[in-house]
């Protein structure tokens, strides 16, 4: 088997989301979905995944760009990470979300990888991506959660027999500006909360989202809701650049003054969808937004946490970078 | 309708609360295992194994229960009458047989998910995968999956013949305890039943 070649599969290249529709409708889970193939190339070229037909959703114009809507913007999924990075109206207003689209990966990869892509993508443990039978590629067993197993990047929450996590550093971005999801279907549009479009191993160990076989991410709105609010993101990987967050913080605060009215903090690679601190976040209500109350109320983050053998760091990680996110760093 | 006097104590009290009590955990234990296999997701895989602990220790009473208290054979022999196919002591023939059905259902059923609950994960124990070779867990797991295909079946069948008319003497029985002599004589010899047969 040759790896690092591309397979042979039937490529469609729609130009509408009807067609493109239609296409996913028809073909089911034989129709692959890429937008930047980012994700999708690795499977592929490594054999680990295989699929007869793939739907190159980049010739859909109509999925790109960033528009004003609602007094919110809206983003087409098709919008590459560049483009987000660089976008004067998501710079002004929603800069949380430049920030995490700067940080994945390297300048060439979010040249190609897309907004949809990015939330899509499936999670990085070795184990799975090495192509072995695990409860989430089917099988019954987690190779990472065992004692010899290398679980130093997995999760430290709401593991349920798989314990990997999100790889996604915009999703977390996504989840504290309270986004809405719209996903298209043959049988018409549904739009999700960002945080219940992110499916953890215990609702259901072999996917990531709640995306079904035949839908297609078309838009991720933000609502006007934290507009201008005050952000931090922060990511700890073993790499600056090129490399997959350890932990990572997104943080939203509407102020009031000096007071905080309201927070939103969400951690990444801490569990298998993006981790919102809600005890944090409510005890940072009325708070005022400095060195002391970011030493008060980090500790809180943890609670509930379960360590793997190898990740143990992951908490004091955490709250450390909570603490930066809460007093500006 | 047969006369006060004429009713037999046939389930006490703590006997009839364990068979409801197992009831609703097997129901648990089938609706938290099954329905995510037909495409209803939520997190099933926690209430599992709390239910199915607790079953293990509903079914331990219940042996602790039958052993001690209670005559096992009045339910668990297949004497020479039974098969002749004269009348039944306590239980009948079908009664019996599934029983054992339920038996060998609910024990592969517990013996495996305990063993499986190492290799899954739970917070009191450290998860080993490697305790046992993978074909043994593939075993194990194909044992616990047949026990759940076999306790729906057993289900379907023991709820259709509790509800029929005819039988529901004895679903009476297993809600208030009580049967009236009357309801025993067609399938039951009495002399049989007084005995403890
Ligand atoms: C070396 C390396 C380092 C990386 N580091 C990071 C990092 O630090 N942070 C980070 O967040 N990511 C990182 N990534 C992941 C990369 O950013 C993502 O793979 C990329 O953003 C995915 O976008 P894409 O459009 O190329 O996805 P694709 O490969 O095209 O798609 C990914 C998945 O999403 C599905 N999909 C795509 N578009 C849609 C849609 N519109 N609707 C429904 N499903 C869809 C596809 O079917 C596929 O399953 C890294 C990747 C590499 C190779
Ligand atoms: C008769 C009662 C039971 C039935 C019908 C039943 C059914 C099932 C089924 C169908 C599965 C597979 C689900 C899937 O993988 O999607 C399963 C998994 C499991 N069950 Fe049960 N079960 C029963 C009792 C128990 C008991 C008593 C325990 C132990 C406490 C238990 C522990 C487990 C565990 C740990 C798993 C996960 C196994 C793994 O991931 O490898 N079950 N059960
Ligand atoms: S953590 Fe999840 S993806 Fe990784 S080996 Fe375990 S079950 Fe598979």
């Amino acid at each position: 088997m040759l790896k690092d070649m591309m397979p042979h599969f039937d490529l469609y290249q729609p130009d509408t989301l009807e067609a493109a529709l239609d296409l996913a409708a028809r073909l089911g889970e034989d129709g692959w979905l890429v937008g930047g193939g980012q994700d999708s190339f690795d499977w592929l070229k490594n054999r680990t995944r295989r699929t007869s037909a793939v739907i190159d959703l980049s010739g859909i114009a109509a999925l790109r760009g960033v528009r004003v809507r609602d007094a919110g913007i809206e983003i087409g999924a098709l919008t590459t990470l560049t483009e987000i990075e660089d976008d004067a109206v998501i710079r002004s207003r929603y800069s949380l979300l430049a920030s995490a689209a700067g940080r994945v990966a390297s300048p060439q990869i979010r040249n190609a990888g897309t907004l949809g892509g990015n939330l899509c993508q499936d999670t990085r443990c070795w184990y799975y991506r090495g192509g072995v039978d695990c409860y989430r590629a089917g099988g019954n067993m987690c190779y990472a959660d065992t004692p010899e197993g290398q679980n130093r990047e997995h999760a430290i929450f709401n593991a349920s027999r798989c314990v990997a996590v999100t790889p996604s550093d915009t999703a977390n971005a996504l989840v504290a500006l309270d986004a809405q999801m719209v996903i298209a279907g043959r049988s018409g549009e549904r739009v999700v909360p960002a945080a219940a479009f992110f499916v953890g191993p215990d609702i259901d160990i072999r996917r990531m989202t709640v995306i079904e076989p035949g839908e297609i991410l078309t838009a991720v709105r933000i609502p006007a809701t934290w507009s201008g609010a005050q952000f931090h993101f922060e990511k700890v990987a073993d790499r600056t650049t090129w490399d997959f967050a350890l932990v990572s913080v997104a943080a939203a605060f509407r102020m009031e003054g000096e007071v905080i009215r309201d927070a939103r903090i969400v951690c990444g690679a801490v569990a298998c969808v993006p981790w919102r601190v809600t005890a944090v976040e409510r005890a940072l209500v009325g708070a005022t937004r400095n060195a002391a109350t970011a030493d008060k109320v980090a500790q809180l983050a943890t609670g509930g946490a379960r360590a793997l053998n190898f990740n143990q760091f992951k908490l004091p990680l955490m709250e450390n970078l909570i603490r930066r996110a809460i007093r500006g760093a | 309708m047969a006369q006060h006097n004429d009713r037999i104590l046939r389930h006490a009290g703590i006997d009839r609360l364990f068979h409801w009590l197992m009831a609703a955990i097997m129901t648990v234990l089938l609706v938290t295992s099954l329905l995510p296999v037909i495409g209803v997701h939520f997190a099933w895989y926690t209430i599992h194994w709390v239910a199915g602990l607790l079953l293990t220790a509903v079914i331990l009473l219940h042996i602790v229960r039958a052993l001690f208290w209670q005559r096992p054979a009045t339910m668990l022999t297949l004497n020479g009458d039974d098969l002749a196919g004269r009348r039944a002591g306590k239980y009948t023939l079908p009664q019996k047989l599934m029983h054992l059905a339920w038996t060998v259902a609910v024990l592969v059923a517990i013996v495996t998910g305990l063993l499986l609950l190492r290799k899954a994960g739970v917070p009191f124990l450290a998860r080993d995968p490697y305790a046992r070779p993978l074909a043994i867990w593939g075993f194990l797991t194909l044992l616990h999956d047949l026990a759940a295909l076999l306790s729906v079946f057993l289900i379907l069948v023991h709820v259709y013949f509790g509800i029929l008319p005819e039988k529901r003497a004895y679903l009476r029985a297993m809600v208030r305890g009580w049967i009236a002599r009357g309801d025993l004589k067609a399938e039951h010899d009495l002399e049989r039943v007084d005995r403890g047969d």
